[in-house]
């Protein structure tokens, strides 16, 4: 008898207070086996929520943190010469856990994201003359720190696509701050460890990929992404490129994850409407004049799914 | 002659009106916007509350230029308004706590909001559905009685000063940037912004959303009836089951329940739909019961 993933969502919830967005994306990237990307400030129990997810799952966590020095057999190891052996032995990088926290990704230059984000792609990385397979799950957290540009290496729109969504963190409610102070004022508090297993959640995926979709939602997520290229006259001057397909089918697998999270056999609209945000919202690329008017891109990308009707 | 002179002036009056209007016309992009009352069927002298939702895409701070309709022979007790961020939208609901001092029908037109679509770029109107109450005692005197006939016309006249009045202080209140030409468009009822009326009780809509369900009990006979009990609520057919459960109209848990059975049997796969069916029929079943 498998848990449920109701009751890895309830866990993290004992050990986060607040955050529930974050922690329902955790979750659902579980269920659908993609990346998330997390950008907020520092401080905001991004780490914290990722270990969480890790001891929950009763999976190893290991995290690195990204910056300009970082090379690439930091992330996936290296080969080196054993002396005693007289032959090359191969080092496994950290990437090579269930649970990956990608700290401060953009603080790294592209060759150390294209490590990772390959990695991410083909599930297993090639060190010299062998191909090692990642564990399974593998899923990479990777954050932003949207207020510190300086000394970054922007992520290129084709390697943001290899995350399945991106949640964008805010502080807390005055009241969820209360509770952090309670909750964490005094000694360490561990993660809720063992409430469902790795091989749990190969269960939920194959759960996940048989949640019916009717036809007509089929429709409404090809018009969303639709909406993104062919935008309205007013939101096109800040528009350069739409969503890509690759987007079509993550809506589809994240409302399919939503609905198994909801205990649902079917996806509803409301389902795809949910994940559609954060799944767009880093897939659009946006023209000089969204920075320097200072418009909020979400806002774009809602007003296109808004100009979308739900079936 | 005189009064041709008066007619073009002030023709020219709200020409201007309308363009300082628009000159500070705030970028909204509007998803609903509903008006209701907490009771279809006030009593006289008993105060109830007439209730403005507005739903936006985005986060607005503040929500300003919600005109109000001439509310008729209804007294205004007191106003308040709410602007809250819901998730990614805000949710604007202005309620108006009122009393009437007279039975019979009272028929009030539709609030409006002048602003600029987000979503095109072009300066609309965007009006709520509009209300009739049938206030429970004697009958008004705007119901229509053969010597009330007389006072129509001076009515319609004070109707429309106030509406002028009205305008221009809307325009004052507004006036915050250099004046521009383009004009404002009066946006017709369209897709997902102008909510429909709702067009009979709950109970009504329910036996026909059965009927609709009992005869055609298959996907399209689901959201078919799925259609009636929402236009019922108020809502669209754009709009998802989140979007209807928040409006006034659906907070009946027993109404919720009927609302979910329905969108079960509309996207359920084909072998679970019969039994979807079968559930959605029961539950409506029980809310007439």
């Amino acid at each position: 008898m498998s848990a449920a993933p109701r009751e890895l969502l309830a866990a993290l919830g004992r050990t986060i207070v607040g955050q529930h967005e974050t922690l329902e994306a955790l979750v659902l990237a579980a269920i659908a086996d993609g990346h998330v990307l997390l950008e907020g400030p520092p401080g905001l129990a991004k780490t914290l929520a990722c270990r969480a997810l890790a001891a929950a799952l009763d999976g190893d966590f290991k995290r690195i943190q990204f910056t300009p020095d970082l090379l690439p057999s930091d992330v996936v190891g290296t080969r080196i010469f054993d002396q005693s052996e007289t032959a090359f032995s191969t080092v496994l990088g950290p990437v090579f856990t269930n649970v990956l926290l990608a700290d401060e990704i953009n603080r790294a230059p592209a060759k150390v994201q294209s490590a990772l984000l390959e990695a991410m792609q083909e599930r297993q990385v090639t060190i010299g003359p062998q191909t090692h397979p990642l564990p399974d799950p593998f899923v990479v957290l990777a954050t932003m720190n949207p207020l510190d540009a300086d000394g970054t290496y922007a992520l290129p729109l084709a390697q943001m696509d290899r995350f399945l969504m991106k949640i964008v963190l805010d502080y807390p409610t005055r009241e969820e701050e209360r509770r952090i102070l309670e909750r964490f004022g005094g000694e360490d508090v561990d993660p809720v460890r063992g409430v469902a297993s790795l091989a749990d959640v190969a269960v939920w995926r194959a759960g996940a990929r048989d949640v019916h979709a009717d036809e007509k939602l089929k429709e409404y997520v090809v018009d969303l992404v639709a909406a993104t290229r062919t935008p309205s006259p007013d939101a096109a001057a800040y528009i350069e490129r739409g969503a890509s397909p690759r987007a079509t089918l993550s809506i589809l697998r994240l409302a399919r994850a939503k609905a198994y999270l909801e205990s649902r056999s079917f996806v509803l609209p409301d389902d795809v409407r949910t994940v559609a945000l954060p799944v767009l919202r880093h897939r659009v690329a946006f023209s000089y004049r969204v920075q320097a008017e200072r418009i909020d891109p979400d806002t774009l990308v809602r007003a296109c799914i808004a100009a979308v009707p739900a079936p | 002659m005189r009064a041709r002179v008066a007619l073009a002036t002030c023709a020219l009056l709200l020409l201007a009106l309308a363009g300082v209007a628009n000159a500070a016309l705030p970028r909204l992009s509007v998803a609903s916007f509903t008006f209701s009352a907490d009771t279809s069927a006030p009593a006289q002298e008993q105060p109830f509350h007439l209730i403005l939702d507005i739903r936006l895409n985005g986060h607005v701070d503040d929500l300003e230029g919600v005109v109000l309709p001439q509310l008729g022979t209804l007294e205004i007790l007191g106003d308040e308004k709410h602007t809250l961020a819901a998730g990614a939208n805000t949710e604007y609901r202005e309620t108006i706590a009122v009393v009437a001092h007279q039975g019979g029908a009272i028929a009030i037109p539709p609030a409006y909001l002048d602003a600029i679509d987000a979503r095109d770029g072009k300066p609309k109107r965007f009006l709520s559905n509009d209300l009739t109450l049938h206030v429970a005692g004697p009958a008004s005197a705007l119901a229509g009685t053969a010597g009330d006939s007389k006072l129509l016309p001076v009515l319609g006249f004070l109707a429309g000063a106030m509406l002028i009045v009205a305008l221009a202080l809307a325009a004052l209140k507004l006036r915050k940037t250099p004046p521009d030409v383009a004009e404002v468009e009066a946006a017709p009822a369209h897709g997902p912004v102008v909510a429909i009326a709702p067009v009979d009780p709950p109970a009504d809509a329910v036996a026909r959303a059965r009927a609709h369900l009992a005869g055609d009990p298959t996907r399209e006979g689901a959201l078919a009836a799925r259609s009636v009990l929402w236009r019922s609520v108020g809502a669209n057919d754009g709009e998802t089951l989140a979007d209807v459960v928040r409006r006034p109209g659906a907070h009946d848990p027993a109404l919720r329940a009927v609302l979910r059975a329905l969108e079960r049997a509309a996207f359920t796969n084909d072998l679970d739909r019969p039994a979807a069916i079968g559930d959605a029929l029961r539950a409506l079943d029980g809310y007439r019961a």
